[in-house]
C-alpha cells in the first residue's frame, strides 16, 4: 500500500468516527432553549466537527501529493508479526495470571516467557534467563509491594 | 504575591534536610541517563514508565526523583547519538551531526566529555531563568479568565500540530483525539456521564498514565519486537573526558547562545527539546565561528545543541508549572505525575504550594550536579551499557508498564486500558500519525472544555467573547499565525524566487 492510499484510508476511518460521535452526542440530555454551552452533547458535537473538518483535508491533502512512497511495512518478517502476535497474547493472559495467582507469579512467568522467545535458538541460556528474571521480578516485588506497598490482588501464590 | 523575594526561593529549603531527597534526584539521574543513552527507549516515555514508582512518596520526593530522570535522559540520549549514531532519545538528534564524526576520529570521549560541560551549563542557566521567570508569568497568569485559558491551550495544540512529524493536519486530528478522549466521564457541568460504557472507572475519565505508558512505552516496545533488532556494540575506549581549559573557552560563546535558545524555545507552550537542540545547531551553523567546518566533527557541534536541549528543560517547566500547558511531550507527562500527586499545575499552585514550586527548582538544579558529576565519572559505564541486549529490557519495561499501571489506583482495568493504548499507540505510529499531540489533548481536554463552556456561559451564549478580550484575541491571533504562518512562508519565499 503506498502512502497516499494509507492516508486516505485513514482520513475516512476519522470522518466515519466523527459521525458516529456526532449521532452519540444527540442522544445526550438536551434541553431546549437556553445557552447550548450547557447541554452535555455541546462539546463533544464541536470536538465531533472539528475532527470531520480535519479528516476531509486530510483526505484532500493525500489527494493533492503524488506521494507513491511505499508505506513501511507493519512487520518485517513472518516471525516478527508471530512475536507481536505472541506479545499480545501474554499480555492479556497477564491479567489472569495475575488475578488467580498474584503478581510475582505473573511477571516471573511473562519475563521469562518472552525473554525466551526473544533469544534466538542457539543463544539461550536457561539459567541465565531464568536468573535474570528471578531479579527483575524481585525487584519489582520489593519496589511495589514492599516500598510502595500496593494491594495487589490476593493470588493463590504471591 | 511577592515577586523576587528570596524566602520566596528558599521555602524549599527545609526538604533538603532530609537525605532521601538526593538519594532520589542521584537514582533519577542515573537512571534518565542509562535509558537516554539506550537507542528507542526515548525520554517521555522513561518519564512515562517510571512514574508509578513515585506512588506514595511524597511530592518533592517524587519531584526530586522525576526531575533527575528528565534531565538525565535529555543529556543521556548524546552518549549514544555521539557512540553509535543513534541517538538515543530524539533531542539528540542534531548531536549526532559532529558527535559521530567525532567519534570516528577516535575522540569519543572528548565529545562525551563536551556534551557533559554543555549540559550542564544549559541546565543550569534554564534553573536560573525558570526561577525567575515562572513567578512572574504566574503572577500574570493569576488574572487570566476562561477565555484566555482557551486561547493558550489552542495555541499548544496549534504549536504541538506543526512542530510534529509529518504534516500539520495530521497533528491537528491527533490533537483533537485527544480531547475527544478527554470527554470520556462525567460532564464537568451536568454530571452526566459520557461514554463510560457501564465502567464505574471511567466515570472520573479516562486516566492518563496507563494511555502514556501505553502509547510511549507498549507501542515502542511493540515496534521494537515486530522489527529485526540491531545489534550495536561500541569498541572504543573513552579517554579525556575532562575538556582542557581552551576547548572550553572555545564552546563559551555557543554554549551560551544556545543555552538562551533553548530556554526560549523550551518556554514555548509545546515546542520542546529537540526543535530547541535542531535551532540552536542551525544558527551555530550560521553564525558560529568555524562554521565551515561543523558536520566534520567539531566540538561547537554537540555543545551547541547539548547546552540547547538541557536548556529548554527549565524553559518547558515554566509553561506547565504556570499555567498548566506542558512545554512538550517530557513535561506532559511529568504533569501527568503532578496531578497523581493532586497538585494541579497553574498559577494557584505558585500561590498555594510555594514551597513545593520553590522545592522543583532546587531538584532540578540539584540534578544538574548530579548529571554533571555522573556524566563526567561514569561515561564509560553508559558507554559499555549501549551495547545492553533489547531482548533482557523489553520484558522488564512491559511488566514496570502493567504493574504500573496497575498500581495508579489498584484497578485491573488500568491495565486494559494499557493495552489497549499500546495497540492503538503502535497502529498510529504505523500510519504516520503523531502520538505527542494526543497526549496533549488528553490532558489538556478537561480543563479546556470546562473552560470554553464556562466562558460561552458567562456570556450567554455569545461566542464573541473570545475576540472580546484583548489578551484572549492576542492569543488566537497567534493560534492562526502559528497554523498558516509556514505555508504564507513557503508563498512569499516562492515570490521571492520568482521576482528574482
Amino acid at each position: 500500500m503506498t502512502k497516499k492510499n494509507s492516508d486516505i484510508i485513514a482520513g475516512i476511518v476519522f470522518f466515519a468516527f466523527a459521525g458516529l460521535l456526532y449521532i452519540a452526542a444527540g442522544f445526550m440530555p438536551t434541553r431546549t432553549g437556553g445557552i447550548p454551552a450547557l447541554n452535555t452533547g455541546f462539546y463533544p458535537r464541536i470536538l465531533a466537527i472539528l475532527l470531520a473538518v480535519l479528516s476531509v483535508l486530510m483526505v484532500i491533502e493525500a489527494l493533492r501529493t503524488q506521494n507513491t512512497m511505499k508505506v513501511q511495512s507493519w512487520w518485517n518478517t513472518k516471525t516478527a508479526f508471530l512475536m507481536f502476535l505472541v506479545t499480545l497474547v501474554m499480555l492479556v493472559l497477564y491479567v489472569f495470571v495475575m488475578k488467580i495467582f498474584g503478581f510475582a507469579t505473573a511477571s516471573l512467568l511473562f519475563i521469562t516467557a518472552l525473554m525466551w522467545m526473544l533469544t534466538d535458538k542457539q543463544g539461550r541460556k536457561p539459567f541465565l534467563i531464568l536468573g535474570v528474571s528471578v531479579g527483575i521480578t524481585a525487584l519489582i516485588y520489593i519496589i511495589f509491594k514492599m516500598i510502595l506497598s500496593i494491594p495487589f490482588p490476593q493470588g493463590l501464590l504471591i | 504575591m511577592e515577586l523576587f523575594s528570596m524566602d520566596l526561593y528558599l521555602s524549599g529549603l527545609q526538604y533538603f534536610t532530609n537525605p532521601i531527597i538526593y538519594v532520589s534526584s542521584f537514582l533519577g539521574v542515573l537512571i534518565g541517563i542509562i535509558f537516554g543513552a539506550l537507542p528507542g527507549l526515548t525520554a517521555t516515555m522513561t518519564i512515562a514508565v517510571f512514574i508509578p514508582f513515585t506512588f506514595g512518596l511524597s511530592p518533592v520526593i517524587a519531584f526530586a526523583f522525576l526531575l533527575g530522570l528528565y534531565s538525565g535522559s535529555v543529556y543521556g540520549g548524546s552518549i549514544s547519538a555521539i557512540l553509535i549514531n543513534i541517538p538515543g532519545t530524539p533531542s539528540a538528534i542534531a548531536t549526532s551531526l559532529d558527535g559521530y564524526p567525532l567519534s570516528q576520529m577516535g575522540r569519543a570521549g572528548e565529545a562525551i566529555g563536551i556534551s557533559t560541560i554543555s549540559s550542564t551549563l544549559g541546565g543550569f542557566f534554564s534553573v536560573i531563568v525558570l526561577m525567575f521567570a515562572a513567578p512572574a508569568i504566574a503572577s500574570v497568569a493569576l488574572k487570566f479568565s476562561a477565555e484566555e485559558y482557551v486561547g493558550i491551550t489552542l495555541i499548544g495544540l496549534s504549536i504541538i500540530a506543526i512542530i510534529s512529524p509529518g504534516s500539520t493536519i495530521k497533528g491537528l486530528i491527533g490533537g483533537v483525539i485527544g480531547l475527544i478522549i478527554g470527554i470520556v466521564g462525567m460532564d464537568p457541568i451536568t454530571g452526566f456521564p459520557r461514554f463510560i460504557m457501564g465502567r464505574a472507572e471511567l466515570l472520573e475519565g479516562i486516566d492518563s498514565i496507563p494511555v502514556m505508558i501505553g502509547m510511549y512505552g507498549l507501542s515502542e516496545m511493540l515496534v521494537q519486537i515486530s522489527s529485526s533488532e540491531y545489534k550495536v556494540t561500541v569498541k572504543q575506549k573513552l579517554s579525556k573526558l575532562i575538556p582542557p581549559i581552551k576547548d572550553l573557552k572555545r564552546i563559551f560563546g555557543t554554549v551560551v547562545r544556545s543555552s538562551f535558545i533553548g530556554v526560549l524555545i523550551g518556554a514555548l507552550p509545546a515546542a520542546g527539546g529537540s526543535i530547541a537542540a535542531l535551532v540552536a545547531y542551525g544558527q551555530e551553523k550560521r553564525f558560529g565561528k568555524r562554521r565551515d567546518l561543523l558536520g566534520t566533527g567539531i566540538i561547537e557541534g554537540v555543545a551547541a545543541p547539548e547546552a540547547a536541549n538541557n536548556a529548554s528543560t527549565g524553559g518547558a517547566l515554566i509553561p506547565m508549572l504556570t499555567l498548566g500547558i506542558p512545554g512538550d511531550a517530557m513535561t506532559a507527562v511529568l504533569m501527568g505525575g503532578l496531578i497523581i500527586q493532586g497538585l494541579r499545575p497553574g498559577p494557584l499552585l505558585f500561590q498555594q504550594q510555594m514551597p513545593f514550586v520553590s522545592s522543583i527548582f532546587i531538584s532540578l538544579l540539584l540534578s544538574v550536579v548530579f548529571m554533571c558529576i555522573l556524566g563526567l565519572l561514569g561515561a564509560p559505564v553508559f558507554a559499555k551499557l549501549i551495547s545492553f541486549p533489547k531482548k533482557y529490557l523489553i520484558p522488564a519495561i512491559l511488566v514496570f508498564g502493567l504493574v504500573g499501571s496497575y498500581a495508579i489506583s489498584n484497578s485491573i482495568f488500568d491495565i486494559w486500558v494499557l493495552i489497549i493504548s499500546g495497540i492503538v499507540g503502535f497502529v498510529l505510529r504505523k500510519i504516520g500519525l503523531p502520538i505527542a499531540p494526543i497526549i496533549l489533548g488528553m490532558i489538556l481536554g478537561p480543563l479546556f472544555e470546562s473552560n470554553f463552556r464556562r466562558a460561552l456561559m458567562l456570556s450567554g451564549g455569545n461566542w464573541a467573547t473570545f475576540v472580546q478580550r484583548p489578551i484572549s484575541l492576542a492569543f488566537l491571533i497567534v493560534v492562526v499565525v502559528v497554523l498558516a504562518g509556514p505555508a504564507i512562508m513557503k508563498k512569499f519565499n516562492k515570490s521571492i524566487i520568482r521576482g528574482n
